[in-house]
């Protein structure tokens, strides 16, 4: 007998049937220019595969709203102050997947690539292993790897990206 | 009176009364030349005398005139240029970590209030609270906020209400409203000030209460604004008064020459010291605007004094006398302090609450004769309590091991002068109330144990940190943790013993897939030549062998010779390396078998930093005791962020996590239950060194990792071992806090097997020594046992 025990870690489940509809096709990003927009590498191309089986990190009401703080100033263009509320948010719920992805992405847009690698394999540790956030895991570690020459771990991990989208069970 | 002799000449000179004829004629002629000429050389010689004296007296005046002028004139120089250099020499202030509320998180009503006492917050019962004021109704605490400015910008003083039900947050309220999370101001926990640096915050004059710019006009100076320096009216009816009792007495000094005393000269009562400070008034007075001058002295004026210096300034005043900021003081509480400028001493409401009660309230009626306060005002704010903190939050830090960190983690970055004079504001990582269970933990405890085991002497050093984000959460330096001296949390390297096991483990799960918490090692005598051809022989603590056991078991009863056999299978260099690289063993050290029984030497946070990714899932995380350093003009000048590095592969460190739970429960640190309760998850490992010197417990849930240290600092043999002195002072410091057992089911990386215990086969959940086991993917057994 066995059983992998470690989705049980993120509770509640909340399963999304994969009702979304596709928005086309992922691209690869060229790495020629250093500057990083996360929302247009890490993040954009799991949006589309928002279809699949989905499962949500647990966060507190107050956990979300530091993560919507950090989003504004991530949007105002402060990363530091991003980070500050990251941070808050990460001593609140320190084993939230979520919260060390983000880290990973404000790492990544302030050019700390190795950091930004540490924290997006933490999520993908702690994380559900499938759906958008594996995706967003292993994209992070792909441009990160890009980044940090290693062309060949950017590969591998751009390959278990595409490996993120699991279709859910079928009900009857 | 007699009148005066007239006198033919004007010399007055009587004329010969002998003498006759030509030759006496020209003779006498003669005589009257030679008269008249030394009368014309006589008056000649008074007349250059004269001039000689005017001379003389013209230059000595003139002399004087140019010294005085040199005088005034260095005079005005000086103060003219230290004026304008002026520096607000400012020591670092250092804060705890702020209370960060979140709804649905663990926090006992006891221990909010305690957060709130340990930051300066005093309880008080009237329906309005003033910042730094909290009230407690059963499962309810209401508190007014102190604005503070963090890194992420500054937090406005506001309303809250926190209602805790089952131990937890169970609702929130802020301004009113609710809300999911809140963040408390933090406690300062000390400061870092040079050598002669007075302890003052500079605060810029329209940071002032309105209402304080005015009373201090009122009550030292009604003329401020009008005079140039000197207030002729209160200087001669000061002159008067001290002409009177010949001595000088009374004061008409106006609030610039007070400045120019505070800041230029010295207090006694001469003469020349008055007539420097009148002339430097009014030099101040001339080059420098009235606003400039008042800030000044807002910020200078000297208001008691404490353990770690003289407090200047009303701003600092107000931290140290009420827990507050000046900003938000009541009219009596700004009477107080007005009143303090007098005699801060004399009025301190500490030491003398009548005396500075009856101060307070003459200066509350001259506010109210200027005009200031309303006569019913008047009757309220003399119908007040001084309000006073019964014990103030500043001063000498309560938390010296911990303060002693924060110096040691900044000296890296910043010169001692910048730090000791620039005013900056350390943001730390202090628990107050984890240090505060640590200091009582080992306060209570060390006697009891010295008690049971009928030593003494012993001592003590407590790491605490979250293993998650590396924050330093509190340190214990000294059994008398206020003691300052030889801090043993940082400085005391001992022998580690046992404590050494779990990372020869690791090492075995990290490198082969045969090792599993199943795999067999025999735990018999061993004899091992060592490069310097002695023999060694180790010893089990019991000084019994055990035949063949598994490695857990041989992790769990702790067993030495199965040990050391275990680290031979793997390499003395290999596991060496490992150590190495968490920190515990320096790169040129000799090597020893004996290193697998943990003969090295290390620090309680030596041994917390290499236990940090066993509870980290493997990351390591650099211990960190602060997380920001803010500038004086509140901008952020550094930052500590969590930086994270992945150290030891994730499966390997969640087996050890689980082993170590067992140890809680089944093992050398099954003493634990006795005081934690049965059935925890808790992951621990005992530590003894060599004829009982040293005591070591290490232990951490999903939250908070510990290490305690206990031992005499001569290093002789104290009777303690790993169980018997540090293990009850960690379950003194976890008792009752509701830890956060680990999740051994969600331990990432693993699979669940049943074998059967006697063979380490696969087995069904029915056989009699069964038990379900975790695994490293691929490692599980493929046998089956017969269950016989």
């Amino acid at each position: 007998m066995t059983c992998n025990k470690n989705a049980l870690r993120l509770v509640p489940l909340t399963v999304l049937l994969g009702l979304l509809l596709a928005c086309g096709t992922q691209q690869s990003v060229p790495i020629s220019d250093r500057s990083v927009n996360v929302d247009t590498q890490p993040r954009a191309p799991v949006e589309q595969d928002g279809q699949g089986l989905q499962i949500k990190p647990l966060q507190t009401p107050g956990v979300q709203e530091l993560l919507a703080q950090s989003a504004l100033a991530e949007q105002a263009g402060d990363l530091q102050e991003a980070t500050v509320l990251m941070e808050r948010a990460m001593r609140l719920q320190p084993g939230n997947p979520e919260i060390l992805q983000r880290m990973a992405e404000l790492n990544q847009a302030a050019e700390h690539y190795e950091q930004a690698l540490n924290y997006a394999a933490r999520s993908y540790d702690l994380g559900p292993k499938v759906g958008e956030l594996c995706s967003r895991n292993w994209h992070t570690i792909a441009l990160s790897r890009e980044h940090l020459e290693d062309h060949a771990g950017a590969a591998e991990a751009r390959q278990r990206a595409s490996n993120c989208a699991v279709q859910p069970p079928a009900r009857y | 009176m007699s009148k005066p002799r007239k006198s033919s000449n004007k010399t007055g000179s009587r004329p010969d009364a002998k003498g006759g004829g030509p030759h006496r004629s020209k003779r006498r002629s003669a005589q009257r030349r030679g008269r008249r000429s030394a009368k014309g050389k006589s008056s000649t010689a008074i007349q250059r005398a004269r001039q000689w004296l005017v001379a003389v007296l013209a230059g000595l005046a003139g002399l004087a005139i140019s010294g005085a002028g040199v005088w005034v004139w260095s005079l005005q120089k000086t103060v003219v240029e230290q004026f304008e250099q002026r520096r607000w020499d400012q020591p670092s202030l250092v804060y705890a970590r702020p209370l960060q509320l979140d709804r649905g998180m663990r926090l006992s009503t006891a221990q909010l209030v305690f957060e709130l006492q340990a930051a300066g917050y005093s309880s008080a019962d009237s329906a309005s609270l003033q910042p730094g004021q909290f009230r407690r109704r059963g499962d309810s605490v209401q508190a007014q906020s102190r604005a503070f400015v963090f890194a992420d910008g500054l937090q406005p003083s506001v309303a809250v209400r926190v209602k805790i039900a089952e131990q937890r947050v169970d609702a929130l309220w802020v301004a009113g409203k609710p809300a999911t999370q809140f963040r408390f101001d933090p406690a300062e926990i000390g400061a870092i000030r040079g050598v002669g640096v007075d302890d003052r915050k500079f605060v810029p004059l329209q940071a002032f209460p309105p209402l304080l710019i005015t009373a201090i006009q009122a009550v030292e100076d009604r003329q401020f604004k009008h005079h140039f320096g000197i207030d002729w009216h209160g200087f001669a009816r000061a002159v008067w008064v001290n002409l009177r009792s010949a001595k000088l007495r009374q004061g008409g000094s106006t609030i610039t020459q007070q400045l120019v005393r505070n800041m230029y000269l010295s207090h006694d009562r001469k003469l020349l010291r008055k007539l420097n400070e009148l002339i430097m008034a009014v030099a101040l007075e001339r080059h420098f605007s009235k606003p400039e001058i008042l800030e000044s002295y807002l910020n200078e004026v000297y208001l008691g004094q404490h353990s770690g210096g003289a407090i200047h300034g009303f701003a600092r005043a107000s931290e140290y006398y009420f827990g507050r900021t000046v900003a938000s003081l009541e009219p009596q509480q700004l009477a107080l302090l007005v009143g303090m400028v007098r005699g801060a001493s004399w009025y301190n409401p500490r030491s003398h609450p009548q005396r500075a009660r009856t101060r307070r309230d003459l200066v509350l009626e001259l506010m109210h004769n200027t005009g200031l306060i309303s006569a019913a005002e008047l009757a309220e704010f003399k119908s007040r309590p001084l309000g006073v903190t019964a014990t103030p939050v500043l001063g000498r830090s309560q938390f010296p091991a911990f303060m002693d960190m924060v110096r040691r983690q900044l000296q890296h970055d910043y010169q001692a002068e910048d730090l000791q004079r620039d005013g900056l504001r350390v943001l730390t990582t202090l628990d107050p109330y984890q240090q505060h269970r640590a200091e009582q933990a080992v306060i209570n405890t060390l006697p009891k144990v010295e008690r049971s085991l009928g030593t003494s002497q012993l001592q003590a050093g407590v790491v605490v940190v979250d293993p998650q984000t590396g924050d330093l959460l509190a340190l214990v330096g000294d059994r008398q943790p206020d003691r300052r001296g030889f801090n043993r949390a940082l400085d005391a390297r001992r022998q580690i013993g046992s404590i050494i096991k779990p990372f020869i483990y690791l090492q075995a799960w990290s490198i082969a897939s045969h090792y599993t918490l199943v795999s067999r090692l025999d735990d018999q005598p061993i004899s091992i030549k060592t490069d310097d051809n002695k023999i060694w022989q180790p010893q089990n603590y019991d000084l019994r062998s055990h035949g063949e056991v598994s490695l857990l078991s041989a992790l769990l009863q702790s067993y030495n010779q199965a040990t050391v056999r275990l680290g031979l299978q793997l390499g003395l260099s290999e596991v060496a390396g490992l150590l190495q690289r968490l920190g515990l063993l320096e790169h040129n050290a000799r090597l020893h078998p004996s290193l697998f029984l943990g003969a090295l030497d290390a620090t309680p946070l030596q041994v917390a930093a290499a236990y940090q990714p066993l509870a980290a899932d493997g990351y390591q995380t650099e211990l960190s005791a602060v997380r920001n350093v803010l500038s004086g003009e509140q901008s952020l000048r550094s930052g500590y962020p969590v930086r994270i590095r992945q150290l030891l592969d994730t499966a390997p460190v969640a087996l050890l996590q689980y082993a170590l739970t067992l140890v809680s429960s089944e093992g050398t640190g099954r003493g634990l239950t006795a005081t934690l309760g049965p059935g925890r998850a808790i992951a621990s490992k005992t530590g003894t060194s060599n004829d009982k010197r040293d005591s070591w417990f290490v232990g951490f849930d999903e939250e908070t990792l510990a290490v305690v240290w206990i031992g005499r600092d001569d290093n002789t043999p104290a009777a303690v071992t790993g169980a018997n002195a540090a293990l009850p002072v960690w379950a003194a410091l976890f008792a009752g806090q509701g830890m956060q057992d680990i999740d051994v089911e969600a331990l990432p990386g693993l699979y669940w097997y049943w074998v059967d215990q006697r063979n380490g086969l696969l087995s069904s959940e029915a056989c009699p020594q069964a038990r379900v086991l975790p695994f490293i993917a691929r490692s599980e057994p493929t046998e089956w046992s017969d269950c016989s």
